[in-house]
């Protein structure tokens, strides 16, 4: 379960920013969430914040119990390792490694030995139907395909939680179906806790719950 | 992340950046191998100076000569003029031989031996035939104790009037003259040192092509009966009471009671300063290999700190350079950092990521410039051996490389690469993922 308290981020700026102000919710374990607001409402900060990435001025963020607000860097970078998947708008895969190389990625910052991290690099890309490109470097694949090795890559750790950023953002109307559909699949029969930032109101409509932020405050949110 | 997961992540981000690595290495090989090839060389000048001045001047040694006034090439030693009169007669010797020192709190007298050398006062010629070529030339002679070259001969005896000849030890850096300028220049064999002894040839004393003595000229047959650096430099070295004898005979006033130098012998090396100084203060100029050696490493550590500091600039602009390609790694590589970071790097382990970069390219850069560094020295030696062979005196071997220059090398290239890639590494691990992979959408 993941549970914000109360959560604050300003950006040092002049004059300051105020991303998120005094958040609080709950998004329950194998949740599908989706976050929807206008730019610059604090959507990716939130998700940011809920991935470890980025930290709150004040307020409590607990994941499974887990304060990560309060654990040191070592901490939050074995959160993250473990507990997280990150898709990202732009995908962010090397472009000249193999799919299979990018989806193993993740092993390399592991705190322990992963065991034969290549058969569940190929485990990863069969669920996203992509283990025939495996050897293929991304570079010469296409931007749905790319994503899908994003997805890939994101699910390798087997973390509980998938946060997604813009998924279908760079990605035309037919192929962003097909990575909704990929996510929705992955909900389903992984049991993932699924929180995804959009602007697109397809994708919006597959969460089972939506929450509107505007000026960094929570102002609606929606259970279907 | 374990170590070798880092190991192998760094090497392939190595290999990601090698163009870029091979521009940072560029700079650092030329300094380590202008520095490795400049502290090599001023070590093998030094050293080959330093075995030349030994071996003409034992530690153990102090030579001694009355007091010079030197305006330019002339050389002054007239009473009253430039300087106190200063001679070396027998008095003067025994005042030597009794020299006192401290040493840990007590008295004692050092000094084991003093041998005495005389020049020759009137022109001397000799005359002579070899490989059936007759010669003649004026030359000096000069006359020491036969202990000051005992070692050196090696034919017959070095004694006063024991024979029909009179017993003389040639110049060894004579025979490097002939050998490496005279004899290729006149095409003529080169001298073996033992080919020399037991030769014969004619002295005559008190005439050369340019004057002749007062008195009447003597004529007498030298026999060559070994080689010496010991003696005089360009000339015939013979006991000491021939020279006393011809001085008296057709010398001039008082010169055959002046030596023209001493050799003191102490019982350790480690009293040589101190005899030196006691010297001095009896108002004789004095040197010692010690001595001489020093001066001689302090010029030769002066020319090499000169050069040291410009392979230092060299290394100095090397780090710039790094610093500032490692800045444009760093910028590039920052969208990576922040996948590394979201995918659970720690900051630290982006640090330590590009550091092992700066550490191998340094590393690799410092042993390559020490290799180029070692071909140098290898290929300087071999210059000099064939320079050696023919300017006389020049050194066989100037560059003398070692590997504890090769490690400062390594250690060094790799340290100017950590310093250089520490800034921008340290901004690189504080990049926050979450700016930069949201800037990047």
């Amino acid at each position: 379960m993941i549970k914000l308290e109360n959560v604050t981020k300003i950006y040092a700026a002049e004059p300051p920013i105020t991303a998120l102000s005094g958040i609080t919710l709950q998004v329950p374990r194998s949740a599908f969430v989706a976050i929807v607001g206008r730019s610059g409402s604090g959507k990716s900060t939130l998700l940011n914040i809920i991935g470890g990435l980025t930290r709150p001025n004040s307020g409590r963020v607990f994941v499974d119990g887990a304060d990560i607000v309060a654990a040191d860097d070592r901490q939050r970078a074995a959160f993250r390792n473990e507990k997280i998947g990150f898709v990202f708008q732009s995908f962010h895969v090397t472009g000249d490694r193999t799919a299979l190389d990018n989806v193993m990625l993740p092993a390399r910052f592991s705190r322990g030995s992963f065991p034969d991290p290549r058969v569940r690099a190929m485990e990863c890309l069969n669920k996203v139907n992509l283990s025939d490109r495996a050897d293929s470097p991304c570079n010469l694949l296409s931007g749905g395909q790319i994503q899908r090795v994003a997805i890939a890559r994101a699910i390798f750790m087997k973390p509980p939680i998938l946060l997604a950023d813009e998924p279908t953002g760079n990605l035309d109307t037919a192929t962003g179906m097909e990575i909704l559909d990929l996510f929705s699949r992955l909900h389903r029969h992984e049991g993932l806790t699924l929180v995804v930032v959009t602007h697109e109101e397809s994708v919006a409509r597959a969460a089972d719950k939506i929450l509107t932020l505007e000026n960094g405050k929570l102002v609606e949110g929606i259970n279907k | 992340m374990t170590p070798s997961a880092w190991i192998s992540l760094a090497g392939e981000e190595l290999r990601r950046g090698f163009r870029r690595a091979l521009l940072v290495s560029v700079g650092l090989v030329v300094g380590v191998a202008a520095l490795v090839y400049f502290l090599a060389l001023g070590k093998g000048i030094k050293e080959s100076v330093v075995k030349r001045l030994v071996q003409d001047l034992p530690a153990e040694e102090v030579l001694i000569k009355p007091p010079e006034t030197n305006i330019g090439p002339l050389r002054l030693n007239r009473p009253g003029i430039f300087s106190p009169a200063r001679r070396i007669d027998d008095a003067i010797v025994e005042n030597f031989k009794n020299i006192e020192i401290d040493s840990e709190g007590r008295k004692i007298k050092p000094v084991k031996t003093v041998w005495r050398r005389m020049d020759a006062a009137f022109p001397v010629s000799i005359t002579g035939e070899m490989f059936g070529i007759a010669y003649g030339t004026d030359t000096a002679v000069s006359g020491v104790d036969a202990g000051l070259v005992a070692k050196d001969v090696q034919d017959g005896e070095f004694a006063f009037g024991t024979g029909e000849y009179v017993p003389a030890l040639i110049p060894t850096a004579l025979i490097e003259v002939y050998n490496s300028a005279f004899a290729r220049a006149n095409n003529l064999p080169g001298l073996n040192p033992s080919f020399l002894l037991g030769k014969h040839f004619n002295m005559n004393l008190g005439e050369s092509s340019i004057s002749v003595a007062h008195g009447s000229v003597i004529h007498r047959q030298g026999v060559i009966v070994g080689l010496t650096s010991r003696g005089t430099l360009l000339g015939v070295t013979v006991p000491i009471e021939y020279v006393r004898e011809w001085n008296r005979s057709i010398g001039s006033e008082g010169s055959a009671d002046d030596y023209s130098s001493v050799v003191i012998e102490v019982s350790d090396a480690k009293y040589v300063p101190m005899v030196a100084e006691a010297v001095r203060n009896m108002g004789y100029n004095a040197t010692s290999s010690t001595g001489l050696a020093e001066r001689v490493s302090g010029i030769v550590a002066m020319i090499t700190a000169g050069l040291g500091l410009l392979a230092a600039v060299i290394l100095a602009v090397a780090g710039l350079n790094a610093w500032g390609l490692f800045r444009l790694a760093a910028w590039e590589r920052r969208s990576v950092a922040g996948l590394w970071m979201a995918l659970g790097a720690t900051p630290g382990e982006v640090r330590s990521l590009l550091m092992a970069e700066a550490v191998i390219v340094g590393t690799v850069a410092g042993f390559v410039g020490a290799i180029i560094a070692a071909v140098g020295c290898t290929i300087t030696n071999f210059a000099a051996q064939r320079a050696a062979d023919s300017i006389p005196l020049f050194p066989s071997r100037i560059a003398d490389f070692g590997l504890e220059y090769a490690l400062l090398g390594m250690a060094l290239a790799a340290l100017v690469a950590i310093v250089a890639a520490w800034p921008a590494a340290s901004k690189l691990a504080h990049t926050d993922p979450a700016e930069i992979l949201a800037r990047e959408k």
